[in-house]
């Protein structure tokens, strides 16, 4: 009953902390940090054992049970982050229904990761759907419109599935369906992977999320990129591999194809984060094209690709938290995430940079770092299963990550700093601990990638798909080896030397930002010399005619298009009693054309 | 264990005296096509020791400094994942050519990292320019390197250097295509012209390097030297069958030097032609060089 106790201390601290606050916000906040503490503890010691509980809500049972390894491991990645989202939106300016909304969305997500029946799966879903909008509201509204419209969709998708489900099979659990035709598994498998790939973020479903990141407040952000879009992550192993197994580990031209949506939702998220100036925009796409990468490797369904796509939501969930959070608490000194209003800012908040700079280091996938062990795993996966081609578009799209990462770095930190940031001051305690907190689990499972594996392993035995060959720190394929401790060992040995041979030089000195080489020029404040504008304009020219291809336009001509009709529709209702007299003949007339003398006998 | 590292040592001191005499040799083959009369070819020695003995140099920060150490980091780590002729590091089996593929982009990184707290725009072109010519180069020697790979079934580089030991079985032979585009793609990788937009010395002043001077220069010059060796011997160690110490040595140069020669006589492309060249037609060739070993296989 551990989980359901967990629950109510977030539903019940939701609602003292919305209470308290009216009081004072000191009192809220105080509720809120015991609340989420609590519920971090409390599921931390989950770990290793079975639970789960069985509540009668009158019309239906609710039914949660941890019964997939995963399940422990998202519910840590979800209380954790929350508990690091919360206690960085203490000091940004938030509703009182804020507080509310992230512990309700909380314990959403954890319901949805334990959920038994489908009851209970699409209950929780609504619940994250529903909080995290009110979480997005508090910062834009038009955006948490865009998000919750996109989300129903979604939603639709998934209840129609529910229900067709239940009218074949009659069970509301999510069990194994076996007593259903081919066509009939594919729609409902389809329906239900729609209605996730909207969470996740998968493309062509995307495009709430560059508005939902960039205008929701900084420190959910974090929230939502780290532990929302896992629900959706957590959907797919769920259909995949427990309620649809059989059917989806034989059909391979849909293993196929959901593997190549990944990656050119990889590729192509990675190539619109190069052109973006807005930090969390570029982020949001980052997180879209690390998704994918997700997506191509539990879609292929080998033990190995599925490794490699859990492994990389891990390290998504740790990296894209901690680079929201930089962004985060560089806003919350500068109040911009605009790239070309900032520069130069590591000489002023130090601790948000190593944090930023690990953070893109991982997420290149550069070892020792937990990005590297899950990119490995699916080229590795890719080329075994023959599938070149597509481990070339996840290659391609993973030197984009190198190219957008150092964009961010460089326009926020580094570069000269303008003179409106002189005394500007690193980020308070709420922002810097979170980032320190992330660290390190990036270097820790970089160079003992075992203890994630060990989850994982744990998953593939019990659903039956297979296992991989690995220790703490080694993990071996039929093709390769890769020793992440040994890298690890190396890199800071070979660190070491090159200090070495660096303090053997000569005493340097210190200079101003503006004593650099300009060719005789003599430079002030007036000349802006940060390269940050177009950055990669050469490479944007290049590929014009493919930038202009946007899936957006597509959904504004449909939307365009269902105005229009709309509008037809709406003029025929003009108001003036004349037309309707009209309208009335011209109907008894049809009616007479089409009934003839019928109508008079 | 002492012993071992003494040895490491000894081979480290080794490749970066190596690669500064290739880059020494280098010089003054490009200067006598140039129909000049060139330094003398141990001149990128001299020169280091010049930069390490001076002092009082320019530094615009922590990163500023840190930069060349990571970019020299970066390189040696590589160094130790490749099979150097027969000194064959401990590490050469514990990690494949996706690990080395991914260690190569520390030491740019590191670079760029530190000419970025330079604030000098002519750095920051250089590295946006360098990692767009990424995007070309890299792909291209990913899929030419797939094709041996896939052949013999293994990613593990000293596994392939293995199985090519006898001269006739050398990877070249049979996979003359993919070669061929590996070979542009390591014309790009090593940065010589054409594919020089990153340094372009008369439009960016020298690029990422515009404020380096002293130690800092000379660490950068280090990890020229030794990216050589890497670079070319990881081609060498593919493609064109390892070897003992002394063919290794002759394969990397004389791969390093038509490489410099070709450099010698090429001016440069801009940068957005670079790119578009490498998306069409190196990439071709390495895909039809993949289609060919599918077929094979």
């Amino acid at each position: 009953m551990t989980l359901f106790y967990i629950l109510l201390i977030l539903f019940v601290g939701g609602i003292l902390t919305y209470l308290g606050a009216k009081i004072s916000k000191h009192l809220g906040h105080a509720i809120a940090f015991t609340s989420s503490t609590l519920s971090l503890y409390f599921h931390s010691i989950l770990y290793g054992k079975l639970y789960g509980f069985t509540i009668d809500i009158g019309l239906f049972k609710l039914h949660a049970v941890a019964f997939s390894p995963l399940s422990w491991l998202i519910g840590e990645i979800v209380v954790v982050i929350g508990f690091l989202s919360i206690l960085a939106s203490f000091k940004e300016k938030h509703s009182d229904f804020y507080y509310l909304s992230v512990q309700f969305l909380l314990a959403g997500m954890l319901l949805f990761v334990n959920a038994y029946d489908s009851i209970t799966l699409f209950l929780s879903l609504e619940l994250v759907t529903l909080f995290s909008f009110f979480g997005i509201w508090d910062g834009r509204k038009e955006s948490a419109v865009k998000y919750l419209i996109w989300n129903l969709l979604g939603a639709y998708f998934i209840v129609a599935a529910i229900a067709i489900l239940y009218r074949f099979t009659g069970s509301y659990f999510m069990n194994e369906v076996h007593y259903l035709g081919k066509a009939q598994k594919l729609v409902l498998f389809l329906l239900l992977f729609a209605g996730f790939a909207v969470k996740s973020a998968l493309m062509p479903f995307h495009v709430w999320v560059k508005d939902a990141y960039r205008d929701s407040p900084h420190s959910f952000t974090a929230l939502l990129s780290g532990a929302v879009s896992k629900i959706g992550i957590f959907g797919y192993f769920l259909i995949m591999f427990y309620t649809f197994a059989k059917f989806f580990i034989g059909a391979k031209y849909l293993q196929l194809t959901l593997a190549w949506l990944g990656g050119i939702t990889a590729l192509f998220a990675g190539i619109y984060a190069t052109t973006k100036d807005d930090s969390k925009e570029l982020l949001a796409y980052s997180s879209i094209s690390q998704l994918g990468y997700v997506v191509a490797g539990i879609a292929l369904a080998t033990p190995l690709s599925i490794s490699a796509g859990a492994f990389q939501f891990v390290g998504h969930a740790i990296f894209e938290t901690l680079l929201f959070f930089t962004i985060a608490s560089v806003a919350y000194r500068t109040g911009t995430t605009r790239m070309t209003e900032l520069g130069g800012l590591i000489k002023k908040m130090p601790v948000s940079f190593i944090g930023l700079l690990f953070g893109i280091i991982a997420l290149s996938g550069i070892p020792p770092t937990v990005g590297f062990p899950g990119k490995w795993m699916l080229y590795e996966s890719f080329i075994i299963e023959g599938r070149i081609l597509l481990a070339a578009v996840i290659f391609t799209a993973s030197i984009t990550a190198f190219l957008y990462s150092f964009r961010l770095v460089y326009s926020i930190f580094l570069g000269p700093l303008p003179s409106k940031y002189e005394d500007l001051k690193e980020a308070p305690f709420n922002f810097t601990f979170p980032i320190i907190v992330l660290l390190i689990p990036l270097l820790l499972f970089g160079v003992q990638p075992g203890i994630v594996l060990y989850y994982i392993d744990r998953f593939l035995s019990i659903f039956g798909i297979g296992k991989i060959e690995h220790s703490y720190s080694y993990i071996v394929t039929s093709l390769g080896k890769f020793n992440a401790l040994y890298v690890g060992i190396v890199f800071a040995a070979a660190f070491v030397f090159a200090f070495i041979v660096y303090l053997l030089g000569g005493r340097t000195r210190k200079v101003h930002q503006f004593d650099n080489f300009t060719a005789g020029e003599v430079v002030d404040e007036s000349y802006k010399l940060h390269y940050v504008d177009d950055f990669y304009l050469f490479l944007e020219r290049e590929i014009k005619g493919f930038l202009k291809l946007r899936i957006e336009s597509l959904y504004d001509w449909l939307s365009k298009f269902v105005d229009g009709l709309g509008d037809a529709v709406r003029r025929v209702y003009s108001g003036s009693h004349g037309d309707y007299i009209v309208y009335l003949g011209f109907t008894l007339l049809l009616l007479i054309l089409i009934y003839g003398g019928k109508l008079w006998f | 264990m002492v012993l071992k590292i003494i040895e490491y040592l000894g081979i480290v001191f080794g490749v970066i005296i190596l690669g500064l005499l290739y880059g020494g040799i280098a010089r003054k083959v490009i200067a006598r096509i140039h129909r000049r009369y060139g330094p003398p070819f141990y001149q990128n020695i001299l020169d280091v020791l010049k930069l390490f003995a001076k002092s009082n140099e320019a530094s615009h920060g922590v990163m500023f400094n840190l930069g060349p150490v990571i970019a020299f980091t970066g390189v040696l780590v590589s160094l130790f994942f490749i099979p150097l002729g027969s000194f064959r590091p401990l590490f050469s089996f514990e990690g494949d050519i996706f690990v080395v593929f991914y260690l190569l982009v520390v030491a740019p990184l590191g670079m760029a990292l530190g000419a970025g707290e330079g604030a000098n725009p002519n750095a920051t072109i250089g590295i946006a320019r360098g990692l767009t010519l990424m995007l070309g180069y890299e792909l291209v020697f990913f899929l030419s390197v797939l094709a041996p790979m896939i052949h013999h079934r293994t990613a593990s580089i000293a596994t392939l250097v293995t199985v090519q030991s006898a001269f006739p079985h050398w990877n070249v032979f049979p996979f003359f295509i993919s070669a061929f585009a590996g070979l542009i793609a390591l014309h790009g990788m090593m940065g010589e012209k054409p594919f020089d937009q990153v340094i372009a010395p008369h439009e960016i002043a020298s690029g990422p390097m515009v404020e380096y001077s002293g130690k800092f220069l000379g660490l950068l010059q280090l990890y020229h030297a030794v990216g050589i060796i890497v670079e070319t011997g990881l081609v060498v160690d593919i493609f064109f069958g390892g070897g003992n110490w002394l063919t290794f040595i002759l394969k990397t140069f004389f791969l390093f030097i038509t490489l410099v020669i070709i450099n010698a006589v090429m001016p440069r492309f801009r940068i957005g032609q670079a790119v578009k060249f490498y998306w069409k037609y190196p990439l071709v060739i390495s895909l039809i060089g993949l289609l060919i070993v599918a077929i094979w296989r």
